[in-house]
């Protein structure tokens, strides 16, 4: 996330405490960074869109109960990761021909979309940030996920469990093929030695 | 000893939890620099790739107004509520508190019906002076003696069971004595005290009064004997119709004057105060006389021997020569 939106800057204590203003800066701020994270998990810039909406509509109503047991990347992405299931549920559940074809062959958005020039002193790093998307986009999903929020995110592996509802050593496990798979891929791609 | 994928994947978790000095020291000890500087420029493309895809800044901006206004249109969440609710989750102590007002707020109704239930243990959480009584007590009877639309009860409200209960008794001892027979219908002509007599006679008979007793045509003199027993005529009509005059307060009030020389004026002062119609004033006048001879009181009988005897020392005393009235002392 770009800010730190723990403590006093917690978004759901300053609705709690009748302050909305910290709350709609979350949503202009983060906006994009939850966009990102679900075309990442695999949705289209739309429904990335829709999904984020209903991300901060869902963290709006859930101020009441909310209590800051962990930090709020953590608790935020929690509720993304679940908004996303629930969305693959419905999609599941759709009759065939509704279905949103999602070919894991099929270019990553990153790549499609607006890819842009850096400095002359980042375009090495650019350029293997997007590869490294590239392959991202294709590891399996539990390793994705890991890796996204692990890495990208920068939660810790204690927070990615909490998150995946998974034991903390499985983290570290699917961490460390994630890591591997990737240092595959950007080989065989030429971007690592 | 540990696998070497092992001590990679203590390295990147070295890496990730941005442990320099673990994962120096892991890398020195097992060899792993290379694998190390690898996975930091890794980490490194990865913390640029979170930047990506990249979005348009405009359609990003406009999906956060329209995230904006949908906020706006939601309802405010119940946060107090939810505050306490959360307080409640949170402190045992606070649980114990609600459950303990909840359960007193529940025992209450209970509480209320056995206290109405059992008079015995019936709980005072109040006492409420009554505005209307206090100021029927305060209020000189004189003042509402004839309030218009009160009847007699109402003027005596404290005390209306007595009065009622002493007005049966001296009526029944009344009507047990019966008229003297000799008494002949009072005629135009004859004297006041024949035709009082005469009221008084048919009252106790039959309970009725002759027009002329209150129209204002009798006129009593000024003499105690009239007074006093105009006084025990106004008190048989209370007692024997449950009646109540002005006349008899003025009266009362007049006689006053020589209570203290008018033994028999005293003795219908003394039947008014036990039968409860003196007010609040004469009651502290008749009291100032300080205690009456016991041989002057009057027991419950209007016609008691005391009194037939104070009639017939009055009688000779002032020389009247009346024989019905005579004839009343005689009778007793």
């Amino acid at each position: 996330m770009i800010q730190d939106w723990n403590d006093l800057n917690d978004p759901l204590l300053a609705l709690q405490r009748g302050d909305p203003t910290a709350f709609e800066a979350f949503v202009s701020s983060e906006q994009a960074t939850f966009q990102r994270f679900f075309i990442r998990l695999g949705a289209d810039l739309e429904e990335a869109e829709d999904l984020t909406q209903d991300l901060f509509m869902k963290l709006y109503r859930s101020a009441g109960n909310y209590q800051a047991r962990e930090r709020f990347a953590a608790f935020g992405f929690r509720v993304a990761r679940n908004a996303w299931i629930d969305r693959q549920r419905k999609r599941a559940a759709r009759p065939q021909g509704q279905a949103v074809a999602q070919d894991a062959d099929e270019e990553p958005l990153a790549l499609a979309v607006d890819p842009q020039p850096g400095a002359p002193g980042q375009l090495d790093q650019r350029e293997r940030a997007e590869r490294l998307h590239w392959a991202l986009a294709r590891l399996p999903e539990h390793h994705r996920l890991v890796f996204e929020l692990g890495a990208l995110q920068e939660l810790s592996y204690e927070e990615v469990a909490r998150v995946l509802k998974i034991p903390e050593g499985t983290v570290k496990s699917r961490m460390f093929h994630a890591v591997a798979k990737l240092r595959q891929a950007l080989k065989s791609l030429g971007s690592e030695a | 000893m540990k696998h070497a994928s092992d001590q990679s994947a203590e390295l990147l978790a070295a890496l990730l939890r941005q442990d320099g000095v673990g994962a120096e020291r892991l890398s020195r000890e097992h060899g792993l620099e290379a694998e190390k500087a690898a996975l930091l420029v890794l980490l490194a493309d990865a913390r640029v790739a979170r930047e990506l895809p990249a979005l348009s800044p405009e359609r990003v901006r406009a999906a956060s107004e329209r995230t904006l206004a949908q906020l706006g249109r939601e309802p405010r969440p119940i946060i107090r509520l939810d505050r306490w609710r959360l307080a409640l989750r949170r402190s045992p102590a606070l649980r114990w508190v609600a459950a303990s007002l909840l359960l007193h707020l529940m025992a209450l109704p209970v509480l209320g019906w056995l206290a109405w239930r059992s008079p015995a243990s019936r709980l005072v959480f109040w006492s409420v002076e009554l505005p209307a009584a206090a100021q029927v007590e305060q209020q000189p009877l004189s003042e509402r003696r004839f309030a218009a639309g009160l009847d007699w009860k109402s003027w005596f409200a404290s005390n209306a069971a007595t009065l009622e209960a002493s007005a049966l008794q001296e009526r029944e001892q009344l009507l047990a004595l019966g008229a003297p027979d000799a008494l002949g219908p009072a005629g135009a002509d004859s004297s006041w005290m024949e035709r009082l007599l005469d009221a008084r006679s048919r009252r106790i008979a039959t309970g009725e009064d002759p027009a002329w007793l209150l129209d204002g045509s009798l006129s009593i003199g000024v003499r105690p004997l009239e007074r006093a027993m105009w006084i025990e005529a106004l008190l048989d009509r209370w007692v024997l119709q449950g009646k109540l005059d002005e006349a008899l307060w003025s009266e009362l009030d007049r006689s006053g004057l020589g209570l203290e020389q008018e033994p028999l004026v005293r003795a219908a002062w003394e039947r008014a105060k036990r039968l409860g119609v003196l007010d609040r004033r004469q009651l502290a006048r008749f009291e100032r006389l300080g205690p009456v001879d016991p041989r002057e009181l009057r027991s419950s009988d209007p016609l008691d021997s005391p009194w037939c005897a104070l009639l017939r020392q009055e009688l000779e005393r002032s020389g009247l020569d009346e024989p019905a009235l005579m004839l009343w002392a005689r009778g007793r």
